[in-house]
């Protein structure tokens, strides 16, 4: 393998941010820093011990938070770390090893643990696995922030999360605030045994409020969050404004503490553009996983091509999406990002592959293999998943529901893929009588079979958003979005506390 | 670089006192998918963090060695904007339990080879039990973590121990898709790999062939091990943070302190000291003496959780809970300030029976494997509803069907008041968002909403 220069990279820009003279220097300090031999000459010496291939990734990241509750300052925090983590492909076999310590001691023994690992898996197993092609890359990309939050001193952090709780105060029944900031830019480069060389950086900004109210015995609480990848331009976009966000929940707050118990049965729902987003995440990105597919544990299994939804329902999972914060530019194998149509009018077109999972499967990769950290091997995740915007307005949706539930929001979600079901808690609901919406409900849940719930969408609005910012759980927490417009279903199993 | 040589570099560049938490963590986890050894990871980890006290305010920073001095007077100049705590003090080293049996060599050391047998050995046992069964995912996971913190006041204590954890997940898909799972973990080399995979298989074949739950109303209900630690683990033991009583964010209040609020005989310990525990150690993560806290005794509320700074805040003594890692999201324990969380949580009462039993005990009720959506329960007011779908239906003492969809609906803290029994199957279970641990059986209690 020859050594690549950086003067042979090519400084990509995203969309239309342009890269300043500093972030130029940044960046040959980010190649200066990591040198350009010793990942090439790992990956060399892997296939040397008898490996077929070898990557090796090395990051670095750096951050500040903030956590404020009322009017103090709980954690302030500034934090650095670096590691790597080496994956190697012996005999059809895996192994894979980490270390916090970027010495060439410490990372070339990385190596011969994940070497001696992916020997004694290959010995145990009968069923032996690969990679799929994928273009051999060598690029280097930034996303620079506008604002970057490196260039903004900590006190305008502080004074934006003080304004959030302020805000929220403004509301008499609000008795408790926490609001949190956090930035991360994270450098990670990508070297395997085939050539491949991807350099990125990223940023993340984010903030958080956790709004508490009470009144006399009843206590309610609301979670909101804005963000995305990029700096303080992120909190510009639509949805993703940290005040508008914590008025809005504060007053939802206020609202739950005399809203009514839900009625429960199968009645028609809609579903705010949060709750749409959390359903496309939720119930069908995770059953679109190929190592789910693979592994026998989800409802899609051997479904590609055929109709497993009504045929308004269309819908994406979009790393690509500017400034959004489930957004990666190149996923942990190597691969490029792209926008994936996961179904489009009802129709189930494809999963989410890695390498890995698209070699079993005999599918092309689709660049949605992602790790938490160097610390992990990387898996098929979700980034920014979302339902693709209808053509009614939002009173359309409305005027045929006789009697129904408007669920606004999720408190969190949870999925069986297996089976095929899921279950959601809305963070507000309100009931629809006649076309209208009446009186404020509380404690709504609503679940049921992933496939009944896609046939059962007859309508959708023409107001598409992206939600709030979050951290999806599988055993690794990686960032992601959803998304979605206010989604009608014509029948679905709600419940209550 | 010594911990001493960090502590007098951050006084040296203006702090009043500072504090150093260090933690090594090595790794290794062999895995499975559907039936196949396909994985063998791991990784070692090192970490410090700093706080540091000027003014009254905390600061902090975590960083790798060679970045020490740029990491500190970062710290400092964060603790700026750090709220004033009258009187604070990092804590003084006090009186630490001698812990043995949480670190053996044989789990330290363990290879990858007596991994992948066991690992074998658990799917084998689990695929043997009924045919059809298929495992999707599952794994070995073994290694040790060493940890020390060390502080102005020359607080010096630190800790070592090894575990050895194995799960899988089994799916049959016969009369219907079902599943079931199963975990064990310890710090010795004691787990009996073929009982994890043969649960899995007969939770799976128990609630297989399920129908629909024909009556639905108040009810008795049995939650299985692993349900009672998914509610548990976003109700009870975030209300009984002291900060969160003290703050109202909590339905147990400080005034409530030696009230009955359970069922009279239930105890509810935060067993910091117990052999069994995953978070057992001499300290917690600043160095706070570790206990066998009562935090509910006899139905009755005796202490609430407390890290050493909430406790400065509302008068009360650090009671070993300033860990490292919050209960939601899980972080690396030396990239987090100590915060106040449950090491292992242990429920006693007087009335133990086998699952057997307690499922002839029940009139009319549902016995409930697995929950969905447990993670979105209000804490502050402990109203809950969840979706089960690894249920089965009990009358007149006997099962009588699996059920394929239950919503399940009531309040966390009159679940702990409507306790009846529990089973004779208490284990050691870490918690699903990871961060701390329970070692719990199964419980039955009355007055749910099913429907």
């Amino acid at each position: 393998m020859t050594k690549t220069l950086w003067t042979n990279r090519k400084l990509t820009k995203f969309r239309s941010r342009t890269i300043d003279y500093r972030d130029t220097i940044t960046y040959l300090l980010f190649l200066y820093l990591h040198g350009d031999f010793l990942e090439q000459k790992l990956v060399r010496k892997a296939l040397e011990m008898g490996a077929s291939y070898c990557d090796i990734r090395t990051a670095k990241s750096s951050g500040t938070g903030l956590e404020l509750k009322d009017r103090d300052v709980e954690k302030a925090q500034f934090g650095e770390s670096e590691g790597a983590g080496i994956r190697v492909l012996y005999g059809g076999a895996w192994g894979f090893f980490s270390t916090h310590d970027l010495s060439e001691k410490a990372v070339e023994k990385a190596l011969e643990t994940a070497f001696k690992l992916a020997k004694a898996t290959s010995k145990a197993s009968k069923r032996k696995t690969g990679l799929a092609e994928a273009p051999t890359v060598d690029k280097g990309v930034i996303w620079v922030p506008k604002k970057d939050p490196a260039d903004i001193d900590i006190s305008e952090k502080y004074e934006m999360i003080k304004d959030m709780v302020s805000m929220a105060k403004e509301e008499k029944e609000v008795k408790t605030v926490t609001a949190g900031y956090a930035d991360k830019t994270l450098f990670q480069k990508f070297v395997n045994s085939e050539g491949t060389d991807v350099r990125t950086q990223v940023t993340r900004t984010y903030v958080r409020a956790s709004i508490v109210a009470m009144d006399g015995g009843n206590i309610s609480s609301v979670i909101i969050s804005a963000g995305g990848t990029g700096g303080f331009e992120t909190f510009d976009q639509l949805g993703q404004h940290p005040l508008e966000n914590t008025i809005e929940g504060a007053k939802t707050a206020v609202r739950l503490l005399h809203a009514e118990k839900s009625p429960s049965g199968v009645i028609p729902v809609i579903a705010d553009q949060d709750l749409a987003g959390v359903f496309a995440h939720e119930a069908l990105g995770h059953a679109t996983e190929a190592d789910l597919v693979m592994a026998g544990d989800s409802c899609l299994e051997g479904k590609i091509g055929e109709r497993i939804g009504s045929d308004i329902v269309t819908i994406i999972d979009d790393p690509t999406a500017e400034n959004v914060y489930g957004s990666f530019p190149y996923d942990d194998e190597g691969v490029k990002t792209r926008k994936k149509v996961l179904v489009e009018n009802g129709i189930l077109k494809t999963y989410l592959l890695s390498r890995e999972t698209a070699y079993k499967l005999g599918m092309e990769p689709n660049g949605s293999a992602r790790a938490e950290s160097i610390a992990y091997r990387p898996l098929v995740r979700m980034s920014n998943t979302y339902i693709k915007n209808g053509d009614h307005s939002f009173e359309e949706l409305l005027e045929d529901i006789k009697f129904g539930v408007y669920a606004k929001g999720s408190r969190g979600g949870q999925v069986d893929t297996g089976k095929g079901t899921f279950q959601f808690n809305a963070q507000e609901a309100f009931l629809i009588e006649n076309g209208e919406i009446t009186k404020p409900l509380k404690d709504v849940a609503f679940g049921g079979s992933t496939l009944e719930i896609l046939k059962n969408i007859d309508a959708l609005a023409d107001d598409f958003r992206f939600a709030h910012p979050g951290s999806c759980g599988k055993g690794q927490w990686v960032p992601v979005n959803d998304g979605g417009p206010h989604v009608r279903i014509k029948s679905a199993n709600v419940g209550g506390a | 670089m010594e911990p001493e040589e960090i502590v007098k570099m951050a006084e040296k560049l203006g702090a009043e006192e500072a504090e150093v938490f260090w933690i090594k963590d090595v790794s290794t986890e062999l895995t499975v998918e559907k039936n196949e050894v396909d994985f063998g990871g791991g990784g070692a980890s090192t970490g410090y963090s700093v706080r540091v006290l000027k003014d009254g305010r905390i600061g902090f920073s975590y960083f790798s060695e060679k970045d020490v001095e740029s990491a500190l007077e970062k710290a400092i100049k964060l603790s700026k904007l750090g709220k004033k705590i009258e009187g604070y003090s990092f804590l003084k080293e006090g009186d630490y339990p001698v812990m043995e049996g949480l670190y053996h060599d044989d789990v330290a050391n363990y290879s990858p080879e007596e991994a992948l047998r066991d690992l074998k050995e658990m799917v084998k046992s689990a695929t043997d039990y009924r045919k059809g069964i298929i495992v999707p995912e599952g794994g070995v996971e073994y290694g040790y973590t060493e940890y020390y913190v060390y502080n102005s006041h020359g607080l010096y204590v630190e800790g070592k121990e090894s575990a050895i954890g194995a799960g899988l997940y089994a799916i049959l898909d016969d009369k219907g898709v079902s599943n079931g799972s199963s975990s064990g973990v310890s710090h010795k080399a004691a787990l009996d790999f073929s009982a994890i995979g043969k649960e899995a298989s007969e939770i799976a074949v128990n609630t297989n062939g399920a129908s629909k739950l024909e009556k639905s109303g108040k009810m008795d209900v049995l939650f299985m091990r692993n349900a009672i630690k998914q509610i548990l683990e976003f109700t009870t033991v975030v209300q009984l943070y002291g900060n969160r009583a003290h703050r109202g964010e909590s339905p147990y209040k400080p005034d409530m302190l030696d009230s009955e609020v359970a069922a009279k005989g239930l105890s509810v310990y935060d067993d910091q000291t117990n052999p069994q525990g995953l978070y057992s150690a001499p300290s917690d993560d600043e160095g706070g003496v570790s206990r066998k806290l009562p935090l509910i005794e006899n139905g009755v509320l005796k202490n609430f959780m407390f890290d050493s700074v909430s406790a400065k805040e509302f008068g009360a003594e650090s009671t070993g809970n300033g860990m490292r890692s919050g209960p939601r999201f899980r972080t690396p324990r030396d990239s987090s300030v100590p915060e106040t969380v449950s090491r292992n949580m242990v429920i006693e009462f007087p009335k133990v029976k086998s699952i057997d039993e307690l499922i002839s005990e029940m009139d009319r009720g549902i016995a409930v494997y697995s929950v969905l959506g447990a993670h979105t329960s209000n804490a502050v007011s402990g109203d809950m509803s969840m979706n089960s779908t690894g249920l089965l239906y009990v009358e007149g003492g006997e099962i009588k069907h699996p059920v394929s969809s239950a919503m399940l609906g009531g309040n966390s803290t009159e679940l702990l008041k409507n306790i009846i029994a529990i089973g004779d199957d208490r284990r050691p279970m870490s918690a699903s968002m990871g961060g701390f641990s329970f070692i719990i059986p199964s419980i039955l209690v009355s007055g749910m909403n099913v429907a």
